[in-house]
């Protein structure tokens, strides 16, 4: 007893340190920010601090804003589900393979972030610029007879984003395929399933939550990213953090900044909550299913596909 | 921002203590805190700049390097408290820094060289100086113009004439280029600053020529990968690219006239060392180090003294006649709408 109570008291004394940390860089920051939203600006004067709606009710009521703000969670969303389609695959091969092509497969999925941007965007201009590799290829097999601009569309956006985050998704995916015990899926094979069979009556639904902790990561990231849109998306697809940046850094308005922030934290929480929400609905549906049918139907489906 | 400013006190308070208890500065005068541009321009101020200035004064020059409306906020954080003395601002954004009252005047009784400077170049309520000229134009690939057998730009307008349809690159209206595009348009087409409208419709045909309008100002990837004939840059920044690349390009003062673009040297109010950031801002203003600007950064000098050979002169901004040319725009008309013109831009230009 008195062995358990002093561990627990080493627990709470180790979790201080981080604690302090995230209070210091995260909490504070964030409610310094809630603050500066609601304060108002005068480009004469400066902040005035006088605590009003004035910068939300500028912002909802403005169709423009809800046209940038729809253009990233639709292209968020279109991101986090190109990142799952082609992380998963990417993810069964990296827990398959060993010594150096799992190497030099993290090795690639790396690059991207430790890249600098300039020379990503340079990159992808000798890729996807009018006088770049895919142009020059097409045209040099016949299939374009002009050059056409890849980049600067919403198109290139998804693409940039979905290699600089991918990582995020095949490394969620794969701590959870790493986690499934083996025996399973050999008692499957040994009472006659498909490979096709067990991997999606075992495998996949045992990978769930891996997915949805990538997807979770990617959506998060990429509703928050700023490089990557402004660069290929170029200034006429905006993303909302450019809005953001516009008001803070060119014009110095930190209070209009600081409530397109605010906006955007809530919206991404929003679509969190009810990501969860329909998670846990999923997960107690199929509880209730299991429950009722019994593991017999589950068995027999397996047999008839065999 | 009442956040901030508390911990500039603490921060500082930290940083006092370590310096007493630090033994004491091999400098006799201490020191002086210089923001400027970062980059190759740091490298330019500290190897070769500065040195002689620490030696001859016994004082040491610490550099923080950052762009113009950086040190605006950061002057504006500290304002109770100021760390830097002297700071490097374009025109544009000094004005605001001016006008939120964070700047202090000089006089040639503490910067003596201010009596050499070309009077375009002193600052309004004699608050900073000048240490360079610019012109804001049209630039262009001769090469790539001459394959495509296109005729080069002369005027503001052409930039809307579907010759160059798909190959002009712009900066946004956040950044100086694009500004001035703007405003020049406006000129071009029987507006001015204070009616600008003209501007946003030529803008508008303009905008259906220009693959990309960039976040900065730093168009050289645009050329060097053939995407872009034509854009809006300074002289000084096109010479300095076509200097340190060999890739040629040609500068065209528009018909309507070109903008003078005007990196400033300004005392901050209540700086730690108002004495020697005077002498500093002097030294910068001298004759050597004029000539020095205008060999090394491709900047039109501002002290009148100054006397360069033909071969440094050309392409640069240089002589009465030259500056007197230039257009200077209305600062304080542009601050008082910029974030009214911005909103536009975002709906009407970028959309």
């Amino acid at each position: 007893m008195h062995k358990y109570a002093l561990s627990r008291r080493g627990w709470l004394l180790l979790l201080i340190p981080p604690l302090i940390v995230l209070g210091l860089l995260y909490l504070l920051p964030v409610f310094n920010l809630i603050r500066i939203s609601f304060v108002e600006y005068d480009p004469q004067v400066g902040i005035i601090p006088n605590y009003q709606l004035g910068n939300y009710v500028e912002l909802l009521g403005d169709g423009f804003y809800f046209e940038v703000l729809w253009r990233t969670i639709r292209l968020s969303l279109l991101t986090t589900l190109f990142c799952a389609l082609l992380g998963y695959p990417i993810a069964v091969y990296l827990i398959r393979s060993t010594g150096w092509r799992q190497t030099a497969m993290f090795i690639i999925l790396l690059m991207p972030l430790v890249t600098s941007v300039t020379v990503m965007s340079y990159g992808w201009l000798i890729l996807l610029g009018r006088n770049g590799v895919i142009n020059l290829t097409l045209a040099g097999l016949g299939i374009l007879d002009t050059s056409r601009q890849l980049m600067y569309n919403e198109t290139a956006i998804v693409v940039g984003l979905v290699h600089v985050l991918v990582v995020f998704m095949v490394i969620s995916i794969a701590a959870s395929l790493q986690s499934i015990d083996q025996s399973w899926i050999r008692a499957a094979r040994g009472l006659g399933a498909s490979p096709a069979t067990a991997f999606r009556t075992i495998t996949f639904p045992l990978s769930l939550p891996g997915l949805r902790t990538g997807a979770l990561l990617v959506f998060v990231l990429s509703m928050s990213a700023y490089a990557t849109p402004t660069l290929l998306g170029g200034t006429r697809h905006k993303f909302l953090s450019y809005l953001v940046y516009q008001q803070a850094i060119s014009l110095y308005n930190w209070p209009s900044g600081a409530a397109m922030a605010v906006v955007l934290l809530i919206s991404t929480t929003v679509l969190l909550f009810i990501s969860s929400l329909y998670a846990q609905i999923g997960a107690m549906r199929a509880n209730l299913r299991t429950s009722k049918t019994g593991t017999i139907s589950g068995s027999m489906n397996a047999g008839s596909e065999t | 921002m009442r956040f901030l400013r508390r911990n500039v006190h603490s921060i500082l308070f930290v940083a006092a203590m370590a310096t007493t208890a630090l033994p004491a500065s091999a400098y006799a005068a201490g020191e002086v805190v210089f923001g400027c541009w970062g980059g190759a321009s740091q490298a330019r101020f500290q190897e070769k700049m500065l040195p002689p200035f620490e030696k001859a004064n016994n004082v040491k020059v610490r550099y923080v390097p950052g762009v113009s409306t950086y040190f605006t906020s950061q002057m504006q954080a500290q304002r109770n408290a100021p760390e830097l003395d002297v700071v490097c601002q374009d025109d544009g954004p000094q004005s605001v820094a001016r006008e939120l009252g964070l700047l202090a005047p000089i006089d040639e009784t503490t910067v003596p060289n201010l009596k050499n400077v070309v009077p375009a170049a002193l600052g309004v309520d004699n608050i900073g100086v000048g240490y360079g000229m610019l012109a804001m134009g049209i630039v262009y690939s001769p090469e790539a113009l001459e394959k495509a057998g296109v005729e080069p730009p002369k005027s503001w307008n052409d930039l809307a004439d579907p010759r160059f349809k798909g190959r002009i690159v712009m900066s946004s209206i956040d950044a100086t280029p694009g500004l001035f595009a703007l405003l020049m348009l406006a000129k071009a087409n029987g507006g001015d600053v204070n009616n600008i409208t003209p501007g946003f419709e030529k803008m508008k045909e303009v905008s259906e020529n220009v693959i990309e309008f960039t976040k900065g100002a730093d168009f050289s990837q645009y050329f060097q990968q053939g995407e872009a004939w034509v854009t809006v840059w300074t002289n000084s920044e096109m010479a300095r690219f076509v200097n340190s690349t060999g890739f040629k390009l040609n500068f065209v003062y528009p018909t309507e006239g070109a903008p003078i673009v005007m990196p400033m040297l300004n005392l901050v109010k209540n700086g730690p060392n108002p004495e020697m950031g005077q002498k500093l801002i002097d030294y910068l203003m001298s004759d050597e180090m004029q000539t020095f600007f205008a060999r090394e950064s491709r900047i039109g000098p501002s002290n009148k003294n100054v006397v360069l050979p033909a071969d440094v002169a050309e392409g640069l901004t240089y002589g009465d006649e030259a500056i007197s040319k230039l257009d200077k725009p209305d600062w304080s008309v542009i601050n008082a709408n910029r974030a009214a013109w911005t909103e536009r831009w975002n709906r009407e230009i970028e959309r």
